[in-house]
């Protein structure tokens, strides 16, 4: 068999690809945002084998209740913890009554054990994957032994066996060589620099260290990190790893055979995570870089936000995520200079000469300039949540209390909160929550110029500053879409700007009042000799 | 060198090890954004589970799984388990033409029509009935998967009729051909 | 055998009757599409019109199957029932065709109740212009068109063909059940009147009536009893038990004098068949020694009453001979099992065997766990020269419970069954 040569196979993303497709009969996604991340992170990690021990048992629980196994991969709903209990409670005889649960619970002969639904609904893309690469037949005949394993170590032979195939599968179907050899390259850039036994943190990768290397690497006709765009997206990838290897989010697998003593413990470890994962689902959150693109022209269909520019940009400085402000001088040498880079390839391509008129390129002013357009584009941020809030103020959406609490100061969010103790204090008896809630964002639209004047008058503001598409004024057909889009949106963006404003906000890189660190104008010009002369070392001179 | 006490720390190789699964990770999002799916595609058990529960209007998908032995192994177990009655297959028969084969949930028989025109009638009896109206006869023969439509059922019996070129005459005179009803 | 041009008539245009075979008792009566093996979807109404009880076909004939291939497809209603009752006339009595003119074109539309009446239809107006559509295609059709339907529809035809005449030579036969219809073409239906004691025992009855004069003379000869009989023995030949007796109930009570005794002889015989087959059956069960002290001594003992030896209930190692004592092969089904009081019951032993006249065969042997001592044993067996089809579902019902249900075991008996069964009680502590 050949062994794919590197990264991963047609097939592999074929049934990836088939797999996150996959919809449920209302057309519904049949698997979360997040159950599709962690396919791609558990795959990544190769850390299948820690899942695949706790789906082995919500299989066992399955299989004891005498559901067909391909009942859950024909559900008609999404994958969630209640439709995974519902399909467990409908095999059981409970009664009609009761609620589906979401622990599920099970014995094998005279061990118990309960088995979390949510973190199984979360890893449910996975599930799919294993019943594609080892087939329903075989999978079939895993879960008649899980029907009658008798124990816990009946179900870790099982689950073993299982991520023994996906092993062989992703040997041949998802080789690593490149990133592999990719990590070598930085990992002996760092060892040269700090020595083998230096314990490594985030700010042992500082600008200073990323310039070195792409000056030491970019030289040679063959690296892949000649470009300096490059060595900046894979150094803060190495200091995200650093991040993630500290708080363990990325578990690497350290033994397959969970019936050894390190896989035991490794296994006790994640009976608790799983249980625990209960309480923690609320902080699971989605990366704010994917919500980017659910505000995009192409996203919404009745308001306009952010514009195509602007989303590259954003998406450019969020991939810095909380490296970010520590490497703010990075970014700036990155969006200054990497275009420059970028031309003097493509002129190269067309045999046309640029060297010469590189420095008329980049001017002195240039890290001012992308200062202040970082500045604007998180005003516009700001500006456009503010703008979208004002139209849901228009359209007397009860959306806008949402969205304006957040926008409002102290004594504004105070204010708000008295109106709600103000409604419910002349409650006369019991009244459904819902009503209550509409009752008082109704109060708050019709007081909002007496509680909260300065606030609507800033929303107002904004709603003049920025006229886009959809903001400003009530459409007359579609309005769900148009109010549903503006909540989004707003938060969304309520979420982007922060990141945006930590990079150029009080940042010590760039503060000039502190003693000892150089103006932007005059980092610029040092940068810029040094790239310059750089570049006419990597492209040549002309004659 | 920087060092600043109040981060966290790790070991280069761990460092290193996390480095490749981030960047393995990307590596995936990335191919699967710009991935174009291949032509030939490869049949998913969505397919297959498609293929048992509507067969009329997946005839292609069908016969692609039967011309693929990994996939008709996956089918045959898929269609066991979804098969409201089975019939597997029979011990040797003395002649090579049957008239009967018996089971334990059902009876198929067949028998050709007197015009002697090649029409013949093949006469299911299940034994038990259930609640679930079955719909469909699939059968397994040399790795092929076919399967009839099947009219109403009365008194346990539903009876289809085919001509002599149809493929389940082959299927119900070989003895190692299995039959499953759902 | 050239069959007269039949045409149903239908909402899409008159659908011919292409041809009509008869086919194996087993096969369900089918309508198919001429030149093609597509089964028409209202292939099972005219199956329950075929056959009995319901079926009037089987009755005028005698046969319970057929195939009907048809020009196009029929998908609903039950005007087509006229038609094809026609064609069944015409294919029982075949010399007759030739009396029709053989461009004669029968046009047919009516339903038929169970009783042989026939009942008029809707959508006449459609179903004729579409005719007459169909016949405008046909160069120069001058052929004679017998339009056979219920009156009130004919009155429907002729007011259309007042308003606009077509130049049809049409016959009126307008019929109100399928006596006189086949009285109009000279056929014989083999049913009298419109008692449904009537319906399809025409051939039944004259037999009948034969039978009961030769009983009143004391002098009714076998042949004379096997063809009164023939519907009744056919039915329990095939193993048909619950059609055999739906017949005879309605025999007995709808029927006239003739039909009334001659049901009552053919319970009578049932009766005595089942009374004879059960002794013809010997049943002997046989203690195998073992090395336990209440097992030391070999027993045997032959079942001829209702009880089962005391010593069935020592945990010994048994066996089980069956005989069949009589000049015929009989099946016989056999039932071993224990019970607590009201809880299920515990299966030991369950056997089928086809037995040729005077043989024997000796079942593998089986113990009798000694925890078993505190229940109750029954030993069924059933004794049968019929198909099983319907049988063993009455005998597994019997087997399921305790006691043997009393009613199941009457009904076995009606059918002609030998039935023996035996009870042991548990022993004391």
């Amino acid at each position: 068999m050949t062994v794919q040569d590197d990264g991963p196979s047609h097939e592999l993303l074929d049934l990836i690809r088939t797999i996150f497709d996959n919809t449920v009969a209302d057309g519904r996604p049949r698997h979360s945002d997040q159950a599709r991340q962690n396919l791609l992170k558990v795959l990544a990690g190769h850390s299948y084998a820690k899942v695949i021990f706790p789906l082995c048992h919500f299989l066992s629980v399955s299989a004891q209740n005498g559901v067909a196994l391909y009942h859950w991969f024909a559900m008609s709903q999404p994958v969630t913890a209640r439709s995974l209990g519902q399909g467990l409670k409908s095999a059981a005889s409970t009664p009609a009554s009761a609620r589906p649960q979401t622990i599920a619970e099970a014995s094998h002969r005279s061990q118990t054990f309960d088995v979390n639904l949510f973190h199984i609904a979360k890893h449910s893309a996975l599930l799919d994957l294993i019943l594609e690469i080892i087939g329903y037949d075989q999978l079939e005949a895993f879960y008649n032994r899980l029907a009658k394993a008798k124990n816990r170590q009946d179900v870790t032979a099982i689950s073993n066996e299982i991520s023994r195939e996906i092993y062989h599968f992703l040997r041949n179907h998802m080789a690593t060589a490149s990133s592999e050899k990719k990590a070598r390259s930085l990992r002996d850039f760092l060892v040269e620099r700090y020595g083998a036994d230096h314990p490594i943190s985030v700010n042992d990768i500082d600008n200073e260290l990323i310039v070195d290397f792409w000056i030491q690497f970019s030289l040679d006709a063959d690296s892949k990190f000649r470009l300096y765009t490059n060595c900046v997206q894979n150094w803060v990838r190495f200091r995200h790893a650093i991040r993630a290897a500290t708080r363990n989010q990325f578990q690497q697998e350290t033994s397959l055979d969970a019936l050894s003593e390190q896989g035991q413990a490794a296994l006790d470890q994640i009976d608790q995570q799983t249980a625990k994962t209960m309480f923690d689902d609320a902080s699971d959150d989605v990366p704010i870089g994917s919500q980017l693109g659910k505000i995009s022209s192409a996203e919404l269909q009745t308001i306009k936000l952010v514009t195509a520019t602007e989303q590259d940009h954003i998406a450019q400085l969020l991939d810095f995520g909380d490296d970010g402000p520590a490497l703010i001088v990075t970014i700036l040498r990155l969006v200054t200079f990497g275009p420059v880079q970028a031309r003097l390839i493509e002129a190269l391509r067309q045999k046309k000469n640029q060297l010469n008129t590189m420095d008329g390129i980049v001017d002195t002013s240039a890290y001012d300039v992308a200062i202040g357009q970082i500045k604007q584009l998180h005003d516009t941020l700001e500006g456009l949540a503010k703008a979208a809030t004002f139209s849901l103020y228009l359209a007397r959406s009860p959306a806008f209390v949402y969205a304006a609490l957040p926008l409002a100061d102290v004594t504004e969010q105070k204010a708000m909160r008295d109106v709600g103790v103000d409604v419910r204090s002349r409650l006369t008896g019991p009244v459904d929550e819902q009503e209550l809630v509409a009752q008082i964002s109704a109060t708050l639209l019709d007081t909002a110029p007496d509680v909260m004047p300065l606030l609507l008058h800033r929303l107002q503001q904004a709603k003049k500053k920025f006229r886009r598409k959809g903001l400003g004024k009530l459409p007359t057909e579609d309005v769900e879409t148009w109010t549903a889009e503006l909540a989004n949106g707003i938060e969304i963006l309520s979420r982007l700007a922060p990141p945006l404003n930590r990079l150029v906000s009080n940042n010590p890189a760039i503060t000039t009042a502190q003693s000892g660190t150089p103006s932007l104008q005059s980092r610029c010009i040092a940068d810029r000799d040094l790239f310059f002369d750089h570049f006419r070392q990597i492209y040549g001179q002309t004659s | 060198m920087t060092h600043h006490s109040d981060e966290p720390t790790i070991g280069l190789d761990d460092a290193t090890a996390h480095f490749v699964t981030l960047e393995t990770y990307h590596q995936l999002d990335t191919s699967l954004a710009a991935h174009q799916p291949d032509t030939v595609r490869q049949l998913t058990f969505g397919d297959l589970l498609a293929a048992a529960t509507a067969p009329d209007t997946h005839a292609e998908t069908i016969a692609k799984i039967g011309s693929n032995a990994k996939q008709a192994s996956r089918f045959a177990a898929l269609l066991r388990s979804m098969a409201i009655y089975t019939q597997p297959s029979q011990a040797a028969a003395a002649s090579a033409q049957m008239d009967k084969r018996t089971g334990e949930q059902f009876d198929l028989e067949l028998k050709a029509s007197s015009r002697h025109d090649g029409a013949h009638f093949l006469i299911i009896r299940i034994h038990k009935l259930t609640e679930t109206t079955p719909q469909h006869l699939y059968y397994c023969h040399n790795n092929n998967y076919n399967f009839i439509s099947l009219s109403s059922v009365h008194n346990g019996i539903s009876q289809v009729m085919v001509g002599e070129d149809n493929l389940v005459i082959d299927a119900f005179n070989d003895p190692a051909a299995e039959f499953f009803i759902k | 055998m050239t069959l007269p041009t039949i045409w149903i008539a239908t909402t899409h245009g008159p659908v011919e009757v292409v041809s009509i075979t008869e086919e194996d008792p087993d096969i369900r009566s089918v309508l198919c599409l001429s030149d093609s093996f597509q089964e028409l979807p209202i292939s099972p109404l005219y199956d329950a019109f075929v056959r009995r009880p319901t079926g009037l076909i089987e009755q005028m004939t005698g046969h319970p199957s057929y195939r009907v291939d048809l020009s196009g497809p029929i998908t609903q209603g039950h005007s087509w029932q006229v038609g094809l009752t026609v064609m069944h006339l015409f294919h029982a009595e075949p010399d007759k065709s030739a009396a029709i003119s053989p461009h004669a074109l029968m046009w047919t539309t009516g339903k038929v109740t169970p009783k042989g009446i026939i009942q008029p239809v809707g959508e006449i107006n459609k179903k004729w212009q579409m005719t007459r559509a169909a016949l405008d295609k046909k160069p120069r059709f001058a052929d004679p068109v017998l339009v056979i339907a219920h009156p009130a529809n004919i009155a429907e035809i002729q007011a259309i063909e007042q308003d606009d005449p077509s130049e049809l030579a049409i016959t009126w036969v307008p019929v109100t059940s399928i006596i006189n219809m086949a009285a109009y073409f000279n056929l014989t239906t083999g049913i009298g009147g419109t008692a449904p004691l009537v319906v399809g025992r025409r051939p039944v009855k004259r037999v009948i009536a034969a039978v009961a004069i030769g009983l009143a003379c004391i002098a009714v000869s076998s042949h004379l009893a096997i063809k009164f009989a023939a519907p009744l023995t056919r039915l329990d030949t095939e193993g048909r038990y619950r059609e055999l007796f739906m017949e005879l109930r309605e025999m007995r009570q709808d029927g006239n004098w003739l039909d009334v005794n001659g049901a009552f002889f053919f319970e009578k015989y049932l009766r005595h068949r089942a009374t004879g087959l059960g002794d013809d059956v010997h049943i002997e069960i046989r203690l195998i020694p073992g090395q336990d002290a209440t097992c030391a001594a070999p027993r045997t003992a032959t079942i001829t009453t209702n009880t089962l030896p005391s010593w069935i209930n020592n945990g010994c190692q048994f066996q089980l001979t069956l005989g069949n004592r009589s000049d015929q092969p009989i099946g016989v089904w056999t039932a071993l099992y224990s019970h607590q009081d009201n809880a299920a019951p515990n299966m030991i032993l369950r056997n089928h065997a086809a037995l040729p006249p005077k043989q024997s065969v000796t079942l593998p042997s089986f113990t009798m766990d000694s925890t078993m001592k505190s229940a109750a044993k029954t030993l069924l067996v059933m004794a049968s020269m019929r198909p099983d089809s319907e049988l063993l579902p009455w005998f597994n019902a019997l087997s399921s419970t305790p006691r043997p249900a009393a009613q199941m075991m009457r009904r076995i008996e009606k059918s002609g069954t030998g039935f023996r069964f035996a009870q042991g009680s548990a022993t004391d502590n």
